[in-house]
């Protein structure tokens, strides 16, 4: 059996339940054969209840309305309000302009794909850039010649370019119509 | 209250595509039909084909063959700014591109190939339901005259009306529609 000056340190911690499995078993067996330790339980007991009583919880209602009309009633530093001033404009501008900026990018984009002449690049992209860039090149090599307008007909040549030597161009009042005509080339030659 | 302004902002750009969508599909509405038609002409005194009656007296009073024989009819539509391409006897490709009305006129782009060697390119305005024609690529034992017709829809065709400088169509021969 232990000795009472081994028991009376854990008895605090016995009433508080705080003891481990064994060392409450080791109190228990303790207390049912000694008196003297069982008066000082019980006087921690009565303390325990005592200073409970004696000391009233203060009341908790209306806290945090208080609380929160004391924050609402501090006036921040001129400072700390002009910087969060700021710092809203700030987002708001960054917001404003990036929006702005997406939408001017979508729209012109939009804009730009329903031009005629760009549909008509992507067009010839699509359907033979080997085609485009050889025009190109043939145009190149072969200066246009002068922009031709056939006034007697009901067509308005503004451009014209070919890689055959000779090139005629031609109209028919009376029918309204223009012909071109490629000179002989081996190119157009089967 | 950013957040707010973003969304305002966002359902303002939402509007803005839709507009420009609308704006993108409008413009891109109008098509043309394009009629091509690949004659071989030669000296072959077989007369001009049946098929060609309506071709026929453009086609004596331009050129100097003593036979037309029409060897391929091809139409399409397309769009203005896009590009209609023609696959013609000989390997010829030909790429007809509308790129809008100017006064009446259709005015667009003409490319023919030969292969993938280009042959020509040209920007022209031709009067709606006008025709002309590109020819001189020898084809088998003869030349060959492609005709190239083209005609936007009423809507398209009243953007803007017919230049002082070009007078109205003359009335053609019946066999010359």
């Amino acid at each position: 059996m232990a000795h009472c000056n081994e028991i009376a340190p854990l008895l605090s911690a016995f009433n508080d339940g705080e003891l481990s499995p064994v060392e409450t078993n080791h109190v228990t067996v303790h207390l049912d054969n000694c008196e003297t330790c069982r008066d000082k339980l019980l006087d921690f007991v009565l303390l325990g209840h005592h200073l409970r009583t004696a000391v009233a919880a203060p009341s908790l209602q209306g806290f945090s309305e208080a609380v929160m009309a004391g924050i609402a009633g501090s006036r921040r530093p001129l400072r700390e309000r002009l910087l969060y001033w700021l710092e809203e404009l700030r987002e708001r501008w960054v917001a404003m302009v990036s929006l702005a900026g997406a939408a001017i990018a979508t729209a012109s984009l939009i804009l730009a794909l329903a031009e005629p002449q760009t549909l008509s690049r992507i067009s010839a992209f699509v359907h033979g850039p080997a085609n485009q860039v050889k025009l190109a090149q043939t145009a190149m090599v072969n200066p246009p010649p002068p922009p031709a307008a056939s006034s007697n007909s009901e067509t308005f040549i503004s451009r014209l370019e070919s890689r055959h030597p000779s090139v005629a161009m031609w109209s028919e009042p009376d029918y309204k119509t223009t012909v071109i005509w490629l000179g002989d080339d081996s190119l157009g030659n089967d | 209250m950013t957040e707010v302004f973003c969304r305002r902002s966002g359902i303002a750009v939402v509007l803005l595509l839709v507009a420009a969508a609308a704006v993108a599909a409008q413009t891109t509405k109008p098509q043309v039909q394009v009629k091509i038609d690949s004659v071989l002409a030669a000296d072959t005194n077989q007369g001009c084909d049946k098929q060609l009656s309506w071709l026929k007296h453009r086609l004596m009073r331009l050129f100097h063959f003593s036979t037309y024989h029409l060897v391929q009819h091809r139409e399409s539509h397309t769009g203005f700014g896009q590009t209609a391409t023609f696959e013609l006897p000989g390997g010829r490709i030909l790429h007809i591109e509308p790129m809008g009305m100017d006064g009446g006129m259709i005015r667009m782009e003409v490319m023919l190939f030969q292969g993938e060697e280009p042959m020509m390119t040209t920007d022209l305005k031709i009067m709606n339901h006008g025709i002309f024609m590109v020819g001189g690529p020898r084809y088998e034992r003869g030349t060959l005259i492609i005709s190239i017709e083209t005609e936007a829809p009423p809507s398209a065709a009243e953007v803007g009306a017919p230049p002082a400088a070009v007078s109205a169509p003359a009335a053609l021969p019946a066999s010359d529609r």
